[in-house]
């Protein structure tokens, strides 16, 4: 994945560090993975530091993919902290944060790459469905000007030859809005820049529940964090606790006078939507290639 | 015409009529591709540029060196807080035809989309006005839909002007 010599030797030398920290997330010791990370942080950070002014771009954009990949599993061990305290709320932004990690690592490189990324990929997605959130908040404005965090000039004109996200010497180029002229509408819509915009909804809420369902398995040593595979929803048929059992020739509990079986019997059982969390076996230490 | 590809994957073509802002523009526009702003489709009255305006405009210019583009003057740019690709609203100078257009589009979605993830869903959004040879009639081609439904309604306007 890494185009450099030198960011490959890095990144072997704290992918022992890395993986013990997942290994540690598979067991929810989540502190203990979050201090292997921040350690690992703290080295990567230094090496890079230390990458000579006279190194090609290359280098110092590798540099930067290699933070990426290294922010992704704080990421990654943080979503999981959400997870299991019930911060539900939070547990979604934290799962965009890894999601948003993923794109970057993608977009500024190329196949191969280690396996553990495209598993917690797929995870995401399935994470996401156990969420309630289906639409989301979206502004739409005019800026007059925004301004390049590279150059200073306006990134919106040809005086200034970066474009926004793009990667140059170790730095994502982003325009930063000085003046918004009008701001026309907030909109709901289906596929936003951010996920993170929605309607915020309470941790103890029964929307939740499916996720609520996940971090009970989770806290039960019932599954861990790295073999969760899908979700799978099904419509199931249960007694509506609303209608009183009784005999179909009996009068209707509803009270109006006709016999059960010609009144509310179609309403004795509801359907209702049930979540199956399908776990994965997953070999670690193929996984854990780098 | 318009065509409906998959529920959500739409492309139209059509004759646009007495919109003499647009007629002149395109008239002076006598090399590659201008970036306009709304108004002058009289889509809205906002004289601001789409959202990817500059970010297309760079992309070309970096990528596809020999192809002229321009932006019009506008008031301001629109920010969207969306996922979806809005392309620059533009008009075709005669060398440039919609089909090379058409490719130069799926070329910059391609880059852009390549840090997507597999279940992201963007939409784009694609307006190109153009004159066809040797007529005077201004024609509209516009798609709103997936990026698969995109490269479909590209190759099916391809077949189209083939076959006349």
């Amino acid at each position: 994945m890494f185009g450099t010599d030198v960011c490959r030797v890095v990144a072997e030398s704290v992918w022992v560090k890395v993986s013990h920290a997942l290994q540690l997330i598979q067991k929810l010791d989540v502190n203990e993975a979050s201090k292997e990370l921040e350690l690992v942080t703290e080295i990567v950070a230094k090496k890079i530091d230390e990458f000579p002014d006279n190194d090609p771009d290359d280098v110092f954009n590798d540099g930067f993919i290699l933070k990426q990949f290294v922010n992704l599993f704080e990421d990654y061990v943080s979503y999981w902290k959400l997870l299991v305290s019930n911060k539900f709320s939070e547990s979604w932004s934290a799962l965009q944060d890894v999601q948003d990690r993923l794109r970057t690592i993608y977009r500024f490189t190329n196949e191969p790459r280690p396996p553990i990324l495209s598993h917690i990929e797929r995870q995401c997605g399935e994470l996401e469905k156990l969420y309630p959130y289906r639409v989301f908040l979206s502004t739409g404005m005019v800026k007059e000007e925004a301004e390049c965090s590279l150059c200073g000039k306006s990134i919106d004109s040809f005086e200034c030859e970066h474009i926004a996200g793009g990667l140059y010497r170790g730095r994502q180029a982003y325009g930063i809005v000085k003046r918004i002229k009008q701001l026309e509408e907030v909109s709901f819509v289906l596929n936003p820049a951010d996920k993170r915009c929605t309607v915020q909804i309470s941790d103890t809420s029964e929307q939740f529940n499916g996720v609520a369902y996940l971090a009970q398995g989770m806290r039960d040593k019932v599954l861990e964090p790295l073999n969760f595979n899908h979700v799978e929803f099904k419509k199931i048929r249960k007694p509506n606790d609303e209608i009183p059992a009784v005999d179909r020739n009996e009068p209707c509990p509803c009270g109006s006078g006709k016999k059960f079986k010609k009144c509310c019997i179609d309403k004795s059982y509801i359907e209702t939507t049930h979540v199956v969390i399908i776990p994965e076996r997953i070999n670690l230490a193929n996984l854990l290639h780098l | 015409m318009e065509n409906v590809l998959e529920p959500n994957d739409i492309y139209r073509i059509e004759v646009i009529n007495d919109n003499p802002e647009l007629t002149s523009l395109m008239k002076n526009n006598t090399k590659g591709i201008l970036c306009v702003p709304e108004n002058v489709t009289r889509q809205s009255q906002h004289n601001v540029l789409m959202p990817q305006t500059y970010d297309f405009a760079k992309w070309l210019k970096k990528n596809k060196g020999d192809i002229t583009i321009d932006v019009a003057e506008s008031e301001g740019i629109k920010s969207l807080h969306s996922q979806d690709f809005w392309i620059p609203i533009v008009v075709l100078a005669s060398d440039v035809s919609v089909q090379v257009f058409l490719g130069l589009v799926s070329s910059y979605i391609y880059d852009r989309i390549k840090g997507a993830l597999k279940h992201d869903k963007a939409n784009i959004h694609v307006q190109v006005y153009y004159r066809e040879t040797a007529e005077e009639i201004i024609k509209k081609f516009s798609y709103e839909g997936s990026v698969e439904g995109f490269e479909k309604a590209a190759k099916k306007f391809n077949i189209n002007t083939f076959l006349g």
